[in-house]
Parts: structure tokens; sequence; C-alpha cells
């Protein structure tokens, strides 16, 4: 790691990141996605809700346009997908690179030391009060995610994006926040429902 | 009032061919939706977003995974096509051998600008009409595409809707021997 003037700095929006990660055990939301190529034409989407329990467990659900599931029961994760009747399986240590919202659910140190982060600041017209927005790069140069960016208000996450290798990028939104309820536990786990086909790759 | 002497019938234009005429003018197009790949051995679903000018010849198709990341970005003007997959491009003139070599799935782009519509792609193409709404239900079609897949194509039509002047299916179900397409439109816009 080259010691730049600004390795310092790198290392406190670190440290600052994951104070407040630290300090989410876990939460529930309502979430809009809207998905824009490079040249900011919208092409997708979607909404749904999500459930984050730590370490690494997540409920990922699109209500539309369609039903689709991504579970990490904190060992495989899942991608349920009606429309082929298929379920993948992932194992969840692998699939960190490609499923940046797994980032949030993991505090470990050795995970964050691949990647950097930088604070940034807000366009006025976006930001309301005490907003503040972390720019997280991987350091692996042939990541499928090229950023992600969280926004947090006060302590609660407001809005996370990513950009893959082509340059989309993928917005969401979260609504009804909350990080009092413990989320239900069966919303970890991932049963193969009847007659669905399952695509093991891990 | 009625006159008793019988009009000669004015030659009406079949309901078909009428349908097909009116199709003509949409040439410029643009749907959002998914895509679902289907054989014995695989399945593969993408989300796409689809965006032809025929009169241009111009066509850009973006399929994404559910989560959001870019699996194929295409990009064709007059006939030569830009294929961007894993961050690497790929040129040609055959975009449906292009395809085929970098997903291993047959998609015959340009036919498919025509069975969307329920136009026929090639003269041979054969249409059946459902028999209350005169709308296309079925059309088979013997085109080749380069795999040693020679069973014909047997394309169903539903949930149609009318967008504009047109009425449009918004669920294609395309299958060739063990190869089973799932179209599913969410939004044409025209």
């Amino acid at each position: 790691d080259t010691h730049s003037p600004s390795t310092q700095a790198l290392t406190a929006s670190k440290s600052q990141l994951m104070a407040k990660l630290a300090g989410i055990k876990y939460f529930s939301a309502q979430f809009s996605q809207s998905i824009y190529t490079e040249e900011g034409e919208l092409i997708q989407q979607g909404a749904g809700k999500l459930a984050i329990s730590k370490p690494n467990l997540v409920n990922w659900q699109t209500t539309s346009p369609d039903e689709t599931f991504i579970i990490s029961d904190g060992e495989t994760l899942w991608f349920y997908d009606p429309f082929i009747d298929q379920a993948t399986a992932y194992s969840l240590a692998k699939s960190i690179d490609n499923t940046p919202i797994l980032l949030l659910t993991n505090d470990d140190i050795s995970l964050w030391q691949q990647y950097q982060v930088n604070e940034v600041a807000i366009p006025k017209e976006q930001s309301t009060q005490n907003d503040v927005a972390f720019v997280i790069t991987p350091k692996k140069e042939d990541s499928q995610i090229k950023s992600l960016t969280v926004t947090f208000n006060g302590n609660a996450i407001k809005s996370f994006s990513f950009k893959d290798a082509t340059g989309q990028l993928s917005q969401i939104e979260l609504t009804q926040y909350q990080q009092s309820k413990v989320p239900a536990e069966d919303l970890f786990q991932f049963t193969l429902p009847e007659g669905v086909r399952l695509e093991d790759k891990r | 009032c009625t006159t008793n002497k019988a009009i000669p019938p004015i030659e009406s234009v079949h309901p078909h061919q009428e349908r097909a005429q009116l199709l003509q003018q949409l040439s410029q197009w643009q749907i959002t939706g998914k895509i679902a790949f289907i054989q014995s051995n695989k399945r593969e679903r993408a989300n796409f977003h689809w965006q032809i000018n025929e009169e241009t010849q111009q066509q850009n198709l973006n399929l994404t995974s559910y989560l959001g990341i870019n699996v194929l970005q295409l990009s064709s003007s007059n006939g030569h096509h830009k294929v961007k997959v894993d961050g690497k491009t790929y040129q040609g003139e055959d975009l449906t051998a292009l395809i085929y070599q970098l997903t291993g799935f047959t998609l015959p782009t340009k036919a498919l600008n025509f069975w969307l519509k329920g136009l026929p792609y090639l003269d041979s193409d054969q249409i059946s009409y459902h028999p209350e709404t005169q709308l296309p239900e079925y059309l088979l079609s013997s085109l080749e595409t380069n795999t040693n897949n020679h069973e014909a194509w047997r394309i169903h039509y539903g949930n149609y809707q009318a967008i504009k002047q047109f009425i449009l299916a918004k669920k294609l179900t395309i299958s060739k021997g063990d190869l089973t397409i799932k179209l599913v439109i969410d939004k044409w816009r025209v």
C-alpha cells in the first residue's frame, strides 16, 4: 500500500465507516432500485424488502418487476429465481466480490483490508442534515464491482449504490428503515421449494 | 335509409393483413423485461433493456443479472455489432453466432424483431390466430441457426395489451427442441 499522504486520511474514513457499521447489529427496510447505464440512461426499476443481521445474514427479496430472492444463511448464498424455477447456491466466502451488500454485514477487519474507503461530499440538493457518504473501492483489480457507495443519515443507512465493470450504476434507496426489531430467524434460512432445480456452485 | 340495391362488398382487408400493415409503422421501439433460457442441463435468466431503430438499423441491448450487474452489452449500427461481455469487446456481422459463441444460447435477434410483433420473419413462417381475438397465438418457423438443434421454432403469444395504436403481446414462450426461451415484457415503449 503506497504511503501517500492521504493514507492517514483513508484509515480515518475507513475507521469512521466501520464505527458506523459496528453500531448496526441488524436492520430491515423496504428498497427501491434504479439501474442506469454508464451514459445515465435508466434501464430498469424494481422494489422489494431487505433484512440484514450480523454476521453475514441477508434476505434481499425483490417484489417488482418480479419476485427473486437472495438469501445468505451465513454459509451459503442462495439465489432463488421462480421465473426459471431454479435456485443457485454459492459459498459465501467466494461471493463477497460480486455481492456488495454482504460487506454491510461484516465487521471483520481482514475482509476490510481488501477495500479502500473514502468519505465523499454529497451534492447539496441530495443531502439532508447530517448525511455522510463513503465510497468503498475493492483493491482487487478484477472485481465485478468497481465501487460501492453507502450513504448514512446519522447512524441509519439511507441508500447505497454500486457500479459494475461496465460503469452500470445500481442505485438503492431505503425506506421504512428500522434497527430496533430483530429480523425473524427464518428470513435467513432457505429450503429448496418442491420441484425447483438446484444449481450448486459451491 | 336503406337501399334495396345490393351494395357490392367493399374488398375488406383481412384483419390479419390490416394488423400487419399497421405494424409496418412500428420501426422504433424499446422493451424492458426479463428473458429466461431453459435447456435440459442449464437455466439462465437476465433482465433486458432492448432499444431498436429499424430504419437506421441501430440497436442497443443490455442484459443485467438480478443483482444489477451487467452481463452483456450490445450495440449495433448498420449491420455491424459490438458485444461486451466480462469486460471484453467482440465484433461481428452475424449477431446470432456472436451471442451463441459468447453465451452458449441461441437468440435469433433479427427474426425476433418480427416475431416480437407477431409478424413472420421468413416467408415460410406460419401464424395461427386466436379464434376470438384474431391476434397471433402461435408462430411456427423453420429458421435455421448455426447450432445442431434443427428443430422448428415454435412461439406462443400471450398477455396482449394495447400500446398506443398497436396491440402487442407481453409474454412470448419460444421453443426449439430442448431449448425454451421465456420472454416477459414489462414495458413496451413505441
